[in-house]
């Protein structure tokens, strides 16, 4: 998982890393990378999806 | 609400950032459709596998202190201790501003109220003057003059006729001070009248003689046994003062 964290670009590694583990609003993600509420939503949707993919490769690869 | 509608909101319905219209529509969604549904499962998956990943490391406290200390090289003023006694001295102006303002605001209301009465006690002094109605009751005797107020007035004023000492108790008269109606005694020497105000006082302390002159009125004030006294006239200060004094004891 950390591995794949590393892989993602460096902006949704930022909107993921502040949601999921700082546990800020959108609001606030929003204010600190300087962007819409609107791009944080579409930068964590397509983030985790990335996430979910390696991961998924990654358990099928170890299987 | 469309498949494609809500999938573009599952994060956001995730995250619990949806207002309660939208998550509602989300929810009715998710609960009729398998693929949806799929898919909220997957982010709660993700959320907890990146909560119990242990992606966190905590710093080193070696890397603390060496931030601390290359701070303390670059800027030797930029100690702790300087920033709280900067803090701690605009806390301190602040509360002394706080202080400052809030007694002289009481200052100033209180010597505003005391001017207000200084102003009235002139303003009945001259009345009493004008109107030709000095007195409402006429007598150099205190045993005529006393009782007169009984049943006008909640208290009892003194009424010392000082005729011996050259200050004649002429007659009371009822009159209105500080919202109140309060006992006016009326002295003379030779030409000039003096008023003296009486009513019962707020203060319990034993409050030492003020004097003040205005318009041309000599005024001096007291308080005594439960009492506030006003004497006022055009009388010299000098002679103003004796009768006080006289009244006093």
């Amino acid at each position: 998982l950390r591995s794949a964290l590393e892989e993602l670009p460096v902006e949704f590694r930022e909107a993921i890393v502040l949601r999921e583990m700082e546990g800020l609003s959108y609001k606030e993600i929003a204010d600190i990378a300087g962007v819409p509420v609107g791009t944080v939503m579409s930068r964590l949707a397509r983030g985790r999806k990335r996430l979910q993919i390696y991961l998924t490769k990654t358990v099928e690869n170890y299987l | 609400m469309t498949c494609k509608e809500t999938k573009n909101l599952l994060n956001a319905y995730v995250d619990g950032e949806l207002d309660s219209a939208g998550s509602l529509a989300v929810e009715n969604h998710v609960q009729a459709c398998a693929s949806c549904l799929a898919e909220v499962e997957n982010l709660h998956a993700l959320a907890s596998e990146i909560e119990n990943g242990a992606l966190r490391f905590k710093a080193p406290p070696r890397l603390k202190t060496n931030v601390q200390a290359a701070i303390r090289t670059a800027n030797p003023r930029a100690s702790g201790s300087f920033f709280q006694w900067r803090w701690a001295s605009v806390l301190a102006s602040a509360v002394l501003i706080v202080a400052l303002t809030w007694a002289a605001t009481a200052r100033w209301t209180k010597s505003s109220e005391e001017t207000r009465l200084v102003n009235d006690i002139v303003s009945s002094h001259v009345r009493s003057m004008m109107a030709n109605h000095i007195t409402d009751v006429s007598s150099s005797d205190s045993h005529t003059v006393k009782p007169w107020f009984g049943g006008k007035l909640d208290y009892s004023p003194p009424a010392e006729d000082l005729t011996e000492q050259g200050y004649r108790l002429i007659g009371g008269r009822l009159d209105y001070v500080e919202n109140r109606p309060v006992a006016a005694l009326v002295y003379q020497r030779s030409q000039h009248f003096i008023n003296l105000f009486v009513w019962p006082s707020d203060r319990t302390t034993i409050k030492q003689q003020d004097q003040l002159t205005l318009q041309g009125y000599n005024l001096i004030h007291w308080t005594k046994s439960g009492m506030t006294y006003w004497l006022i006239s055009e009388l010299n200060p000098a002679e103003l003062n004796e009768c006080a004094r006289l009244l006093r004891e």
